[in-house]
């Protein structure tokens, strides 16, 4: 009776010790398990770059004959709905209703935006447009997507990038995704394979090779690595790559549920999860592909030419200028210096973006003629101012080696070579065609071109490639003899600036 | 104190003062040059805008006719009143003064219009803008006119496909150099054809046993029955042909090829240079000489 007591009582307590170490065993399974699945917190810093952010352009065509490159589109209830989004050197293709690749395997590329809803191919169409299918031009591009891991992934674990696609079964065909919302559209992988998309960190050998599941049009694209070795440790960083011919970005949604200028933000979610199947970590880092912005600008092919009159006592060429010139004028005014010099400075400013440059040159209409009469010839007739029956203010000679309007000579003598000459001086650039103290000369000196005289206009500047304000000073000199007749003396000389053919 | 801060104030002026300019004339023209070919008894407009960025001004516009002026591209305008009148009609646009304030612009419609008894040749034009000056301002004085003008090159052709003729008239460097002197070529192309062309093409250095080396001809105009110095280019800018490196040695074989306007067949000339460094050459004798006379005197 006692020994049956004993063994009844051993046995409830054998059973309670079992059931208590079930419990416990139960407890700490699921602790663990629970602990697991409280892990399925937020990857961090998790991003999406796209190389390639343009949403693609799908448009219905309205007209396109064969051997015209005139296409025009839509302008009502389609993705595009004009060709804001089109730039010229886009490459489109024509598609039919059903988006079964591009008819007659034809690319064209845009010429020329006409308006909001037409525009030019740069080469004619060979086959006619079908008007119930869709003009694209496909924008597509690299996906960066960086992530850093909470929970670490164990062997046999996965990660899985989740790219939203239309809701169609046309996810991989080539053809921008498209359609009324964000839910229903996407991205189209096109012929992305496994060896497109490529991970990196966390040993990346010891993740499989990408396995790529195209979406249903329910199931959208799943991108998966399986941990094939070695457990990925907690907060390491990774980045996925996909690559390869890129991902295709969606047109924008159907009007008028787009607003052009503003992005289409998709989610593409990015998983971990352990052997189990269990979800470790995710993240959904957005793409939001949006319009491109065609930035353009016109630069004409443009000659400037600028005189500008320096003041007296302005230093260039060697002296101060003794009367202050205009752009228009030289006015020597009266004068109270014979048999001196006299001095008076002008500056040419060009500039051009012509790619062979420019010339400017100089002539004077006579020489300077007493109330404007003709100094017929280019030297005078007699002595110093006599032309045949006028008087002249001459054109110098300025040495006895002499000088003339394309031979250049010191000029230092106001007695013996009187008249009017000029010398030059590059103030910025090199553009002086000769200069004052060149050859270490005073003052070398020319002749203006006499027009009247039979001469031709001279060069006093040029530059054989484009310029940006490269100036000059002109320095004016003359020397009137004591003998001069009284009298008002006048010329015109003329600048001309020309760009070089 | 007073007289100290005024004296400092003026000397602050003196230093920051900038040059003074009495007033200016400041003339752009755009385009600066057009090429047209054109069929006699057809029209082409073109549109030439003068702005003007100096003080207010009144210009005049013409057209004159012109010739090359040297070798370089530079023009040189035909101002005699029977040249100028032998063309007015092929021309319109509106003669009338214009006004131009202080930045101000103007856009002038040419019209160029050959007859269509025209000659199948080039015509060389400058469409000119001329700031009208007061005459006779009552004092000795030489006025100052300013003109900017675009060139205008005119083929008239029925077929649109001008015989076009190109020679070489000069491909020079020198037979024998320095090494340390560098290679610099003289290129001088002729247009003995029909209409205007630009030389596409490049010289080609090969030194012999050694590398090549590519200078890329600068595509300028040369103008019918004319020839012209031709640069090189080299990014945006036209650069002297010299061959670059700062030691040459051995037989160079320059070779000029190009095009006339990129098509038809290639025109030719090979040059050779030999580079020899002679100056190493003579400073080893120098030394050489000096060693010996340096021997010599202490034994």
């Amino acid at each position: 009776m006692y020994q049956n007591f004993s063994y009844i009582m051993l046995k409830r307590r054998l059973t309670l010790v079992g059931v208590a170490v079930f419990f416990v065993v139960a407890f700490i399974t699921l602790t663990v398990r629970l602990t697991n699945i409280a892990k399925g917190s937020s990857l961090t810093a998790a991003s999406l770059t796209m190389s390639n952010s343009r949403l693609s352009y799908k448009a219905q065509p309205t007209s396109g004959a064969i051997n015209t490159s005139l296409i025009t589109i839509s302008g009502t209830t389609q993705p595009d709905i004009n060709t804001g989004h089109l730039f010229p050197g886009d490459v489109v293709c024509f598609t039919d209703a059903g988006q079964n690749g591009c008819i007659g395997n034809t690319t064209y590329t845009v010429d020329s935006i006409v308006d909001g809803t037409h525009f030019n191919l740069n080469t004619p169409l060979t086959t006619a447009v079908d008007t119930s299918g869709w003009v694209i031009a496909t924008q597509s591009g690299t996906w960066t997507i960086a992530f850093t891991n909470v929970a670490a992934v164990p062997i046999g674990g996965s990660l899985t990038v989740s790219i939203p696609m239309a809701d169609n079964a046309k996810g991989a065909n080539g053809i921008p995704d498209s359609s009324t919302t964000i839910a229903s559209s996407g991205f189209d992988l096109g012929t992305i394979g496994p060896a497109n998309v490529v991970i990196s960190g966390c040993t990346p050998a010891n993740w499989g090779v990408a396995t790529i599941a195209t979406g249903s049009g329910v199931v959208d694209h799943l991108i998966t690595f399986t941990r094939s070795s070695g457990s990925c440790a907690a907060s390491t960083a990774m980045v996925v790559t996909i690559g390869g011919p890129g991902v295709i970005n969606p047109a924008p949604l159907v009007a008028p549920n787009h607003t052009q200028g503003v992005a289409d933000v998709y989610g593409v979610t990015v998983t971990t999860k352990d052997g189990g199947g269990y979800t470790l970590d995710s993240a959904v880092p957005r793409a939001a592909p949006i319009e491109a912005v065609l930035v353009s600008a016109t630069v004409d092919e443009a000659l400037s030419f600028q005189v500008q009159g320096m003041t007296s006592g302005s230093p260039y060429c060697g002296n101060n200028a003794s009367v202050s010139a205009s752009a228009t004028s030289i006015p020597w005014g009266h004068f109270t210096v014979t048999n001196g010099f006299v001095y008076a400075d002008q500056q040419l400013t060009v500039s051009t973006n012509a790619t062979s440059g420019y010339v400017v040159t100089l002539s004077e209409s006579d020489q300077m003629g007493r109330n404007g009469n003709v100094c017929t010839g280019s030297t005078p007739s007699v002595g110093n101012y006599t032309f045949g029956t006028a008087t002249c203010i001459r054109d110098t000679t300025c040495s006895p080696g002499g000088c003339t309007e394309s031979v250049m000579s010191d000029w230092t003598d106001p007695v013996g070579y009187v008249g009017l000459g000029y010398s030059l001086a590059s103030q910025s650039g090199t553009d002086a065609i000769f200069w004052y103290n060149q050859g270490a000369r005073i003052f070398n000196a020319k002749a203006l071109a006499d027009i009247q005289g039979g001469k031709t206009a001279q060069a006093i500047m040029s530059n054989t490639g484009p310029v940006n304000g490269n100036s000059i000073y002109v320095c004016y000199k003359i020397a009137v003899p004591g003998t001069q007749p009284s009298g008002y003396y006048y010329n015109i000389a003329k600048y001309t600036a020309t760009a070089t053919f | 104190m007073f007289i100290v801060v005024c004296l400092e104030i003026g000397i602050c002026c003196l230093k920051f003062a900038k040059p003074t300019f009495a007033q200016e004339v400041s003339l752009s023209i755009s385009p600066p040059i057009t090429e047209i070919t054109i069929q006699p008894g057809k029209s082409f407009s073109q549109t030439f805008t003068v702005k003007n960025d100096g003080e207010p001004v009144v210009i005049v516009p013409a057209v004159l006719p012109f010739v090359p002026l040297d070798k370089e591209g530079h023009v040189e305008l035909v101002e005699d009143q029977n040249s100028v009148t032998a063309f007015a009609g092929w021309f319109t646009f509106d003669p009338a003064p214009v006004s131009l304030g202080t930045t101000g612009s103007h856009d002038y419609y040419l019209k160029v219009s050959p007859p269509a008894g025209a000659e199948e040749k080039d015509y060389y034009f400058t469409f000119i803008a001329e700031v009208q000056n007061d005459n006779n301002l009552g004092f000795t004085n030489s006025q100052s006119q300013v003109r900017v003008g675009a060139n205008i090159l005119v083929n008239v052709s029925k077929d649109g496909n001008p015989q076009k003729k190109a020679s070489i008239i000069k491909f020079a460097a020198p037979q024998l150099i320095d090494s340390f002197t560098g290679l610099t070529y003289e290129v001088l192309i002729g247009n003995s054809g029909y209409s205007f062309f630009k030389p596409i093409g490049k010289i080609t250095v090969d030194q012999i046993f050694g590398s090549t080396s590519v200078l890329n001809l600068a595509p300028l105009n040369i103008l019918v029955g004319g020839e012209r110095e031709i640069s090189c280019i080299q990014g945006e800018n036209l650069i002297p042909c010299k061959l670059p490196g700062k030691f040459l040695i051995g037989i160079y074989r320059s070779n000029l090829s190009f095009t006339i306007d990129g098509n038809g067949e290639s025109v030719e000339k090979q040059i050779y240079t030999i580079a020899f460094p002679f100056t190493i050459l003579f400073g080893l004798i120098i030394v050489f000489i000096f060693y010996r006379a340096v021997r010599k005197s202490k034994s």
